[in-house]
């Protein structure tokens, strides 16, 4: 947690601090879940770093197998939604500092 | 066999018997018959040249004539029977099967026996019948056996077979009736004759079947294969009853009215029929279970109703979440969390250098925090304790409160102690209740030490100086402890009169605590004596095991048992301070600091400074005396009595540390007490083992009032709501109420409080608000009692006395009576130096 890049920004001279960890927005899973999701989202970003539909489909699928279906997931830089989701199945965070992960469940 | 040798079966078949018995119409006799009708037609058709090939076989006329049999079998014969076929899955060369010529078009398993099968002849077996036949003339092929025999013997032609089981039947049915009957008992009696007949046929026909394809299939049947049919037939063939079934093959063929069968049925018939005969037992056939005799029966059980039930469950809940991301959104969100987290580890690192700071401190706050969870679990489970306690002991708390003793309206003068409540806790069952002491505030708390205090032990002596005679006197020292229980532990107890049932708090010591009180002011501190010699202080607050102050184990402290600690006042800095009083003559005083006890020695007892013992080798020693009591001057802090094992008593200062103001010789053995009365600061009490309770005015060497209780008194106090009134207890259990005002010669109430035997009292103190006084005995027990109204009778206020409080009051009402017992001395110095004056 925390790993944060310090990069000089040249205008104004001041430090411009560019954070790139994991940061739940909202999450209502169990605490098990949660972090399996997290890990889970942030390899998928990782590996996938320029392909957000498999990253997605890897979550997606993931999530499927250790939790049954069916997941939905969505890796963007800029979208809109509103899901309807089982409660206690949704987890929304920032990922890498321009992605957003929706991940939930709805069967 | 005239019989194989005329038969031509080309239907050897079973499956086709439609065919057989229709080829069977065409005996040898016909197959002759079409030969002839053949060359008949070539006669017809052209000259006779015979065209023949170069090699036939030339036969003369016999050999022509010569019968040949031409047999059909269900073998091919071009088939070669040794075929083999490499098997792949056992490796090894396996035997071929012949492809059969027949198949299997129908195979209904039968729930018949066969007569000749295993299962048969253990039913025959089991049923009775004897002999080889058994149940072989089972009733269909006897009663045919026997009536082909019989139609045969008439001559067999006409009606044929079929007539004689249909029309003929009709004579011979009475003969056949007990064989016939096994029939009759599957189909009903009720059947007519000739249906019987023909049902019998028909029955047959499909055995009869079987038996004409056996010679053909006799030997050459070795395949075990082949249909179940196949192979009963063989049976059927060689067997007795074969006859029989030919018979009722023949029968069949009557109906139909072929009139080709006679002579073949006579044939067939004939020799099976013998055979029959034979067989047949003479003796009447049990009737059992046959090969064509059975019932079916079948039920139908009641089928239940069906239901349908069905159910549905909760979609499990869902909710609805949305929300919109953008790049700057997403900057904000981790801008504001990394503030965050920057802010949580500033504070962090604060707080960190504190905790290690102060980690003591905050381990007390810890236990003192009221809202820790321990702590409020705690509570909760006292608050239940007590009330639990209330309703238990309801009426006691009521009595407390509420009872007064009616029976002391018409007793004058004397008063009862109710006793209420019961204090021990078991853990300290074993010790000696040593002290008691009211919380000064709280009204309801008391403070219990516990403690060996071992009272006059039999054979222990001390050799003593007495003060006044000039010989050595021996005597028994009633408050020496029993050395060998000197290790053994101790414990204070502070109970509450809300909850009997177990103690508020527990201070467990290594050593027996002699005695404790509670502070004034502070009443959360308790201070503490131990047996081994060292004071404590405990708080209460804390709720903890260890003292927050102790004296030094080794150098500050007594060196012998601490008898009795009392609060003294406050230092002009504030700082608190107790005194001690100890077996080893030392009066200490100890001063709270800020976490040690400063210890300054107040005064040693020195029994007689002017004539010193003198010791063995011409040293001169001086005898210190035991303090076992101490009180100090209620109005004057500085003035203080102590009370010694010896008898006397001192009056000190704590301004002087080597000198009596005055000295008492009190009595004659340990003085266990020294009380200050609540309203005249001048009047003490003291009692001692001696038997004796005194009164005393300071300032006056002889004793205002003696009393003897016929037994060591253990404790005696004033009571705090008169003048007059004061309570002792005595070693054999009783507790004793005197009333000055009411009888100065006799107590207003001696109760028993303990069993004589088993127990001894040894405290008492009074409640300062409610008229209740605790006794402490010596099996760790405090019992409460209350003083009945006539031992807490009010002084009246006379018309005069009006404007006076109930204090003036009280003082004036022990002024009067103590105007007499001191006259003399009033009378004697302050007239005369008047008079002089005048």
């Amino acid at each position: 947690m925390g790993d944060a890049q310090n990069e000089p920004k040249k205008e104004e001279g001041e430090k411009k601090v560019l954070h790139t960890y994991a940061l739940v927005r909202f999450c209502d899973m169990v605490e098990e879940m949660r972090t399996e999701a997290m890990d889970l989202s942030a390899n998928a970003c990782e590996k996938h770093s320029t392909n957000n539909e498999s990253a997605a489909k890897m979550i997606k699928e993931n999530m499927d197998k250790k939790f049954g279906p069916s997941w939905h997931a969505i890796v963007g830089e800029g979208y809109g939604f509103e899901i309807s989701y089982e409660v206690k199945h949704l987890m929304y965070m920032y990922f890498g500092g321009n992605l957003a992960i929706c991940v939930w469940k709805c069967s | 066999m005239p019989r194989s040798k005329g038969v031509l079966r080309p239907g050897t078949s079973v499956l086709k018997p439609a065919k057989a018995s229709a080829l069977k119409l065409h005996g040898p006799q016909a197959g002759e018959g079409s030969r002839l009708d053949l060359d008949d037609v070539d006669v017809w058709s052209r000259t006779r040249t015979l065209v023949k090939p170069d090699d036939q076989l030339d036969l003369d006329e016999n050999e022509l004539k010569e019968e040949i049999a031409r047999v059909l079998t269900v073998r091919t014969p071009q088939l070669s029977e040794g075929l083999v076929i490499w098997s792949h899955k056992d490796a090894a060369f396996v035997q071929r099967s012949v492809p059969t010529s027949g198949a299997l078009l129908l195979d209904m398993p039968s729930t018949c026996l066969h007569i000749d099968s295993q299962e048969a002849r253990e039913q025959a077996a089991y049923l009775g019948a004897a002999g080889r036949i058994t149940l072989a003339e089972t009733l269909t092929m006897s009663a045919k056996a026997v009536t082909f025999k019989k139609e045969n013997r008439r001559g067999g032609a006409g009606g044929g077979a079929g007539g004689g089981g249909g029309g003929g039947g009709e004579d011979d049915e009475e003969e056949e009736e007990a064989d016939g009957e096994g029939d009759a008992d599957g189909e009903g009696d009720a059947d007519g004759e000739g249906g019987e007949g023909k049902e019998r046929a028909s029955i047959s026909e499909g055995a009869g079947d079987a038996p004409a394809a056996a010679p053909g299939a006799d030997a050459s049947a070795e395949k075990p294969e082949e249909e179940s049919a196949d192979s009963a037939a063989k049976k059927d063939g060689e067997d007795v009853a074969e006859g029989g079934e030919g018979a009722g093959e023949q029968a069949e063929e009557g109906d139909e009215g072929g009139s080709t069968a006679d002579a073949e049925g006579e044939e067939g018939a004939e020799a099976p029929a013998d055979a029959a005969t034979e067989a047949f037992p003479s003796r009447p056939v049990k009737k059992v279970a046959n090969q064509f005799n059975f019932c079916d029966r079948a039920a139908l059980t009641y089928n239940n109703p069906y239901r349908t039930l069905s159910t549905q469950t909760e979609p499990p809940p869902r909710d609805v979440f949305s929300d919109q991301v953008m790049q700057w959104i997403i900057y904000d969100a981790y801008q504001k969390d990394w503030e965050e987290k920057q802010a949580g580890r500033e504070k962090e690192v604060k707080a960190v250098p504190k905790q290690f700071g102060r980690q003591a401190e905050r381990k007390l706050d810890e236990r003192t925090n009221p809202n820790s969870s321990l702590n409020r679990s705690i509570r909760a489970a006292k608050t239940i304790e007590r009330m639990l306690n209330q309703n238990t002991s309801d009426d006691i708390a009521k009595d407390c409160r509420y009872y007064e003793d009616g029976s002391d309206e018409f007793r004058e003068g004397a008063g009862t102690l109710l006793p209420l409540w019961k204090f021990y806790y078991e853990p300290t069952k074993k010790f000696h209740v040593t002290n008691i002491c009211w919380n000064p505030r709280y009204h309801d708390m008391f403070a219990v030490t516990m403690g060996y205090r071992e009272c006059p032990p039999p054979c222990y002596l001390v050799l003593h100086r007495m003060p006044s005679g000039d010989q050595p006197l021996s005597r028994p020292s009633p408050c020496a402890v029993e050395f060998m229980k000197q290790t053994a532990a101790g414990a204070v107890c502070v109970f509450t009169m809300k909850n009997p049932s177990y103690p508020e708090y527990v201070l467990h010591t290594a050593s027996s605590v002699m005695t404790a009180e509670f502070h004034h002011e502070q009443v959360n501190l308790l201070a503490v004596g131990l047996y081994d010699g060292s004071v404590a202080v405990y708080d209460l607050q804390l709720s903890q095991q260890e003292p927050v102050f102790r004296s030094d184990s080794v150098h500050n402290k007594h060196c012998d048992m601490v008898w009795q600690v009392t609060w003294g006042q406050d230092t002009p800095d504030g700082e608190l301070n107790l005194y001690s009083v100890s077996n080893d003559g030392n009066v200490f005083n100890w001063v709270l600091t800020s976490s040690t006890l400063h210890q300054t020695t107040v005064i040693s007892l020195v029994l007689d400074k002017a004539t010193p013992v003198a010791g063995p080798d011409g040293t001169t020693l001086t005898i210190t005396g035991c303090g076992t009591a101490i009180a100090f001057h209620p109005t004057n802090p500085k003035v203080f009595l102590v009370g010694t094992e010896e008898g006397q008593v001192f009056k000190c200062s704590t301004e002087y540390t080597s000198m009596y103001l005055l000295s008492y010789s009190a009595h004659h053995m340990p003085v266990h007490r020294i009380h200050f009365n609540y309203f005249l600061p001048d009047i003490f009490i003291t009692c001692s083992s001696d038997w004796r309770i005194k009164i005393w005015e300071d300032g006056r060497t002889e004793p205002l009032f003696v009393f003897d209780l016929h037994c060591s008194v253990g404790d005696v106090q004033w009571a705090p709501y008169s003048s007059t009134v004061f309570a002792a207890v005595t070693l054999d259990g009783k507790a004793h109420v005197y009333d000055l005002n009411v009888s100065r010669y006799q107590p207003i109430c001696v109760q028993n409080i303990v069993s004589r035997k088993k127990n001894r009292l040894t405290r008492l103190a009074f409640n300062k608000k409610h008229p209740l006084i605790v006794v402490g005995d010596e099996r760790g027990t405090v019992t409460s009692l209350k003083l009945s109204p006539n031992l807490r009778v009010k002084p009246k206020a006379t018309k005069k006395q009006a404007h006076l409080s109930p204090h003036d009051l009280e003082v004036l009402k022990m002024d009067k009576l103590l105007a007499l017992v001191r006259e003399p001395f009033i009378l004697q110095r302050p007239p005369d130096t008047e008079q002089v004056v005048e």
